[in-house]
């Protein structure tokens, strides 16, 4: 290990045992609320009117900004287009209520057998509505419509969030789909290696994953340590090939697709079915079931806390997503999104709250952030309202991953200042 | 009862370690080489036993109860909103909550105990006092209390009584030694080394192994090379103190002390022996435990702490082996903590785009570390042997005639620490 470097170093509990070997359960609700709007709040285009049959895969409308659909997750009716608090944009926003018949008809495409060509691979992507599934959503076309030499693709099942199973659960019923993809996506971007990543103390995936793997020489699979943020692509890649880059990993050669995208990248390959329903994690010392949920996207996280999890504390917080990285909710009646990963629920007696003495500058921080910053003096910079020198020191390229909170001994909320100040410091800096 | 849903971005998943348990534990540490020396000079004070208990007694008592007062007085006024709120939200007393505050947030049992530490045993109670009021005052409680200060609080008191005070802590002199101490005259082992022209020892007297078990006096925690090392030891495997920080500093010395003992005309045996008995005697093992790795005043980046502590040993060296004190620990860290703010800033943003740059720094400082052990190690040969071709004037032989004068005399004996 290198003293200089600051990857690689933390393991925490992963808390993953609530949910890991539980079986899936399916949820269909009533009602789901499909985003009518994109990430940054700007209204779809070729918008369906109300009233309008829809059939899962259905393309409701258009975002504006990467030209791809955003598809229907259930079968039935739009009832309506109404204000429903957007999580990702911290406000209500503009969302299609569907009425859910519970028959799951789809728009069935042909499956696609022949050989794609990079462009084609890249419209099909698009016209599909991939997002990436970790988390962030990123449109996965955009990493496939590059011009660069691309030398690996790396499927990311790490999953190194506490509490958060869903790819752990995907693992054993998705592989089939992942090898089709992988093998396809491969062949058409001239790649002669694929990397599956995994922890290593996931010994029942290991296994299972091998077992699939056994007649097919191009993709191999690697474990990483048990450390967080281990599943962090810039870290992945650092982990496994030794590399860095500066803003998308295909500069290096690489493109990492996160295994439930390509797990349903490949189930629409094969069988032309796009799935619109994934596992969610529903987990946390507040519930009295944790569980993994499979609905499709739009479902009201309330819903399935009452009926399919249970309520145990009388005190509790939602996040989106889990404990590191997670977002904590102002309420619970929020439709999940393609791209979110779980729901943590935590009793409040669990949680530190108002503890926190003076920094020491250990430096413990700077030792463990996976972006090489220095959050202690980004935090002084902050505590004396100087966000021109937060800037300087980067808190802008700042990932909040939490993990500097995790590890401060003196019990400072690092992150959160940080997320809270972020804004403040683009608005301050782009005056000057 | 009806569940609620609470908003809180806070708390969610926490180091057990805590920064009191990290104070604790050094306070531990410091506590164990207190108790050592309290037991070596209960066993070795002869008739003078109780003397010297009873000023160390009264320099315990002095230390601990200034430094309670300021940081309890720093405190209050420099969290003045904070405790108000505190205390109107909570119905508390403000004078308890800010009690409260000295001993969690404040720590303010750290400083008096190295303090203790870095004086000799019969220091003068008002030396004491004055010290541990300009350290915890000037030191500390003046840049905002624990956590912002830049220079180190002990350091700063024990530099202020060494600059104020040499000629009272110097003129100790009330204690008469018994004839059963490994050294029995007045100066401290390290001025005789300095007036001895450093490469010939003498010291001898003083074997390897009562060198490091610290059979020997000295300032009260510097002279247990022994304890110092696995008290260190234990401290870096308990991440107390941070490794890179004391080791480099330690090793960099060592290595400094071994090339000037190969250029200096030692064999590789001797030069060996020589780098070893540099390490033990003088406050480099007790300041690269407890005083270079003050995290508050050391840098947060792991390059810029080797970087700081290379500084901070170059420094010692130059101070020791050139300059008219016969140590430059206290000095020399105070200098590096100086810089690290500095180095902080320099080694900011982005650090992994860098690399080059930081392991050529490291690089060019190691350097320059050793090509100065290695050129001093030249220079005071020179020195040496342009003493000794005008014999008349040979500090060896003066050193010699001091020390018989003062065994025959059997003086009163100076008890000035070894740290400056």
């Amino acid at each position: 290990m290198n003293i200089l470097t600051s990857i690689g170093r933390k393991h925490l509990n992963g808390h993953k045992g609530l949910t890991a070997e539980k079986k899936v359960v399916r949820y269909d609700p009533d009602y789901v609320y499909i985003s009518a709007t994109d990430n940054k709040g700007v209204e779809l285009q070729d918008i369906l009117p109300v009233g309008s049959k829809v059939k899962c895969q259905t393309v409701l409308g258009k975002r504006a900004d990467f030209g791809i659909p955003v598809l229907s997750s259930v079968s039935g009716e739009i009832v309506e287009i109404k204000k429903v608090f957007n999580k990702s944009l911290l406000r209500p926003a503009n969302y299609f209520v569907i009425k859910n018949d519970k028959k799951y008809e789809t728009e069935k495409s042909e499956p696609v057998t022949k050989d794609l060509t990079k462009e084609e691979l890249a419209k099909f992507l698009q016209d599909h509505g991939y997002t990436g599934m970790g988390g962030a959503a990123f449109p996965t076309f955009i990493k496939y419509k590059t011009d660069a030499k691309i030398d690996h693709i790396l499927i990311n099942d790490v999953e190194c969030e506490p509490y958060l199973t869903t790819d752990y659960a995907a693992t054993f019923e998705e592989m089939e789909n992942v090898i089709y993809a992988a093998e396809k996506l491969a062949n058409t971007m001239g790649v002669k290696d694929v990397v599956i990543a995994i922890k290593k103390t996931k010994a029942k995936a290991i296994e299972h994953i091998n077992n699939c793997l056994k007649d097919h020489p191009l993709i191999r699979l690697v474990c990483v340590k048990d450390v967080y943020p281990a599943g962090y692509e810039r870290t992945l890649i650092k982990m496994i090939f030794h590399k860095e880059y500066k803003a998308l990993p295909s500069e290096v050669g690489i493109i990492v697709n996160n295994f439930q995208t390509m797990a349903w990248i490949g189930s629409t390959l094969r069988t032309g079915v796009r799935p619109t329903s994934r596992i969610y994690t529903f987990s946390g010392e507040a519930l009295k079931e944790p569980q993994n949920v499979l609905a499709p996207s739009g479902t009201l996280i309330n819903e399935i806390i009452d009926n399919v999890c249970g309520l145990k504390a009388t005190k509790y917080t939602i996040l989106s997503g889990g404990p590191m990285m997670g977002r904590p909710l102002r309420q619970s009646d929020i439709p999940l999104a393609e791209a979110d990963s779980g729901v943590t629920v935590l009793p409040l007696a669990q949680l530190e709250v108002g503890k926190a003495v003076p920094c020491l500058r250990c430096g413990i921080c700077v030792d463990h952030c996976p972006m090489y910053l220095q959050p202690v003096l980004m935090f002084q910079a902050l505590k004396r309202n100087d966000y021109n020198a937060a800037n300087k020191l980067g808190i802008l390229s700042c990932v909040e991953c939490g993990l500097c909170s995790a590890v401060c001994p003196s019990h400072i909320e690092l992150t959160a200042k940080f997320s809270a100040s972020k804004p403040i410091v683009k608005i301050k800096t782009i005056k000057k | 009862m009806e569940s609620q849903l609470v908003y809180t971005n806070f708390g969610r998943v926490k180091s057990k370690r805590k920064t009191s348990h990290i104070m604790l534990e050094l306070t531990g540490a410091l506590l164990v080489l207190f108790i050592s020396s309290i037991i070596y000079y209960c066993i070795k004070g002869g008739a003078d036993t109780s003397k010297l208990m009873l000023r160390l007694f009264l320099n315990t008592l002095v230390c601990y109860a200034t430094a309670f007062a300021v940081e309890y007085f720093g405190v209050f006024f420099n969290e003045k909103t904070e405790i108000k709120e505190y205390s109107e939200v909570m119905g508390v007393n403000k004078w308890l909550v800010a009690l409260k505050r000295t001993v969690t947030n404040s720590y303010f049992y750290v400083t008096p105990l190295i303090t203790l530490l870095l004086f000799p045993i019969y220091t003068p109670v008002y030396v004491m006092f004055i010290s541990i009021l300009v350290g915890e005052l000037i030191g500390k409680m003046i840049f905002g209390g624990f956590g912002s200060n830049i220079f180190n609080p002990a350091l700063v008191g024990r530099m202020f009584a060494t600059i104020c005070f040499s000629a009272d802590i110097a003129k100790a002199t009330v204690v008469k030694v018994p004839e059963a101490w490994t050294i029995s005259t007045g100066a401290t082992i390290n001025s005789f080394a300095q007036s001895g022209g450093w490469l010939n020892s003498y010291t001898e007297s003083l074997s390897n192994l009562d060198l490091f078990l610290g059979n020997y006096r000295g300032a009260l925690g510097e002279t247990f090379a022994f304890l110092l090392i696995i008290l260190g030891i234990y401290l870096m495997v308990r991440k107390v103190i941070d490794y890179r920080l004391t080791i480099t500093y330690v090793l960099a010395l060592f290595l400094f002390a071994f090339f000037m003992g190969l250029t200096g005309g030692h064999n590789f045996g001797g030069s060996m022996q020589y780098a070893f008995r540099q390490i033990c005697f003088g406050g480099i093992l007790f300041g690269g435990v407890f005083c270079l790795t003050d995290p508050v005043t050391s840098p947060v980046n792991g390059t810029g702490k080797v970087i700081f502590a290379l500084f901070a040993a170059f420094g010692t060296a130059m101070i020791r082996y050139f300059g008219s004190a016969p140590e430059g620990v206290a000095y020399s860290i105070l200098l590096a903590n100086m810089v690290s703010p500095a180095i902080d800033k320099l080694l900011s943003h982005k650090t992994n785009h860098k690399l080059v740059y930081q392991y050529s720094a490291i690089a060019a400082l190691s350097l320059l570390v050793l090509g100065s052990g290695i050129g001093t190690g030249l220079y005071v040969k020179g020195q040496q042997e342009k003493q000794e071709a005008t014999p008349s004037t040979s500090t060896s032989q003066k050193v010699n005639e001091n020390i018989n004068v003062q065994l025959l005399v059997n003086s009163d004996v100076s008890l000035e620490g070894v740290i400056r």
